[in-house]
């Protein structure tokens, strides 16, 4: 793959670059990381006839009024427009849909690639190369999963996870329009990742820019067909519908930075079952 | 002496060991049977989901920690309301539990499941077992954690796709009670509003 570069995309590239730094900058002041900073810290409590650690550090949301407000929209535009259409892509046949997620995620892989580079997993970045050569190749452009067979499995790294890695805090918590929950670390994540896709910038260095938007549209009803009832669950029977969502993000990015391979789930909230 | 010592240790971590193992797979068998009788009712096609929602509400309160998870959930305000209000509380959310679990059962078309791994968190007492769905090429990690009291075991927490149900249950609750200033008799008005919404869109 040869990649031109020119005086324009140069100069598209050095603004981009400079934002991408004001924002890491910005990160950086706002949000250290603190050791084991995962919002969630065990306290012993004084009545400990029933709860010995808590839940007790909230998330960061001091944009929250306007968070919801961004919520509410996201949540109607998803109910008009994004679950009608993930429920008709359900009902197309299941080889399809895993053909179509097996090649979504086949073009996610070289991002994936550069960020574990970055984190220094370097054994991950062989297995996902080496998963990238046997997809796009026997794997028929990236629809059949072949390299699963041979113990390859997709692994999930973005730069926000990166970020998190170097010691990058989550900063507040943020709700993008369209694009959903996130923090101020992930939305800058998302731009980076966006702008250092290799796949987005071959797709841009060949002016195919438009490329860009049905691959994160596909992606997107791909990835929404798969919870439809999840959400509806969450939807429907949250007290707080916003509220669950924010932990449930949180929840997910944590065990997504930590890695599942390190088997450390959220921790064992302390219930007492001597009242049952 | 030594010998006769070393002896008795050995038998002692075997005993303990073996132990430990047999609780744990205990743990395994007992959760596998109670899904299995949700599961099986629930491929039952001549089954209504009146009768399925009745099915659910007994096994969460048989099988859960509802009354520990109620108090858990409420933090603050439990300790400053009155035994009716929190008692109250604990019906509510219990109620508020099966038709979480309910909703996402409505979800449910044949998918497969099985329980891969049982493990043992001796510093909290808490067996944890993990359990796979598949559907299609679709793959969902669910890790149950269970403790055992008086030889029952109880579900203490529900971890699908790495986020926890009992944490999401904090976050939202936390949220609304500090609307209403950890006011519980608000909080279960809501609560009861809330239920039977659910309620209706689940058998509608």
């Amino acid at each position: 793959m040869i990649i031109k570069t020119d005086k324009y995309s140069y100069q598209k590239m050095s603004i981009l670059s400079k934002i991408i730094f004001t924002i890491l900058l910005f990160i950086t002041i706002l949000g250290p990381a603190k050791a084991d900073d995962n919002g969630i810290e065990s306290i012993e409590n004084e009545s400990s006839d029933y709860e010995k650690s808590m839940y007790n550090e909230e998330i960061y949301d001091p944009f929250e009024p306007v968070n919801r407000v961004i919520f509410k929209f996201n949540n109607v535009a998803d109910k008009i427009v994004l679950e009608p259409v993930s429920k008709g892509y359900r009902k197309l046949p299941a080889p399809v849909q895993t053909g179509v997620g097996n090649f979504f995620n086949n073009l996610k892989l070289p991002l994936v690639i550069f960020n574990q580079f970055l984190q220094g997993q370097f054994g991950n970045a062989a297995g996902s190369a080496g998963r990238l050569v046997i997809n796009s190749t026997v794997g028929l452009g990236g629809l059949v999963d072949v390299a699963e067979k041979f113990g390859l499995e997709q692994q999930e790294e973005d730069f926000g996870q990166t970020l998190a890695t170097w010691g990058v805090g989550d900063g507040p918590y943020l709700v993008l329009p369209i694009f959903g929950p996130s923090n101020l670390r992930d939305a800058a994540g998302l731009v980076v990742s966006s702008a250092t896709d290799p796949v987005n910038v071959y797709l841009a260095d060949q002016g195919e820019g438009e490329w860009i938007v049905y691959r994160t549209t596909g992606n997107a009803v791909n990835q929404r067909a798969r919870i439809i009832d999840e959400v509806n669950t969450l939807r429907e029977n949250s007290v707080d519908y916003y509220s669950a969502v924010k932990s449930a993000y949180h929840q997910n990015r944590y065990a997504a930075i930590r890695d599942r391979d390190d088997d450390q789930l959220t921790p064992i909230p302390v219930i007492s079952v001597e009242f049952e | 002496m030594r010998k006769v010592l070393l002896y008795f240790i050995s038998l002692f971590i075997i005993f303990n060991t073996q132990y430990a193992n047999a609780n744990k797979d205990n743990a395994k068998n007992w959760l596998n049977n109670e899904i299995k009788k949700i599961i099986d009712m629930y491929r039952n096609d001549d089954i209504d989901t009146i009768t399925k929602l009745d099915a659910i509400e007994s096994a969460i309160n048989n099988s859960f920690a509802g009354t520990g998870i109620a108090r858990y959930v409420a933090g603050e305000a439990w300790k400053i309301s009155s035994k009716e209000l929190q008692d109250e509380f604990v019906i509510l959310f219990k109620e508020h539990l099966y038709l979480t679990i309910g909703s996402l059962m409505q979800g449910y078309s044949n998918q497969e499941y099985e329980l891969t791994d049982s493990r043992n968190d001796k510093n909290e007492g808490v067996y944890l077992i993990d359990m796979e769905i598949r559907q299609n090429d679709q793959k969902t990690m669910v890790t149950w954690r269970i403790k055992e009291s008086k030889t029952r075991f109880y579900v203490i927490d529900l971890i699908v796709a790495d986020i926890s149900l009992v944490y999401t249950k904090k976050d939202e609750f936390k949220s609304l009670l500090k609307k209403v200033d950890n006011n519980l008799a608000e909080l279960n008005m809501l609560l009861k509003k809330q239920n039977i919404e659910s309620y209706n869109n689940l058998v509608n």
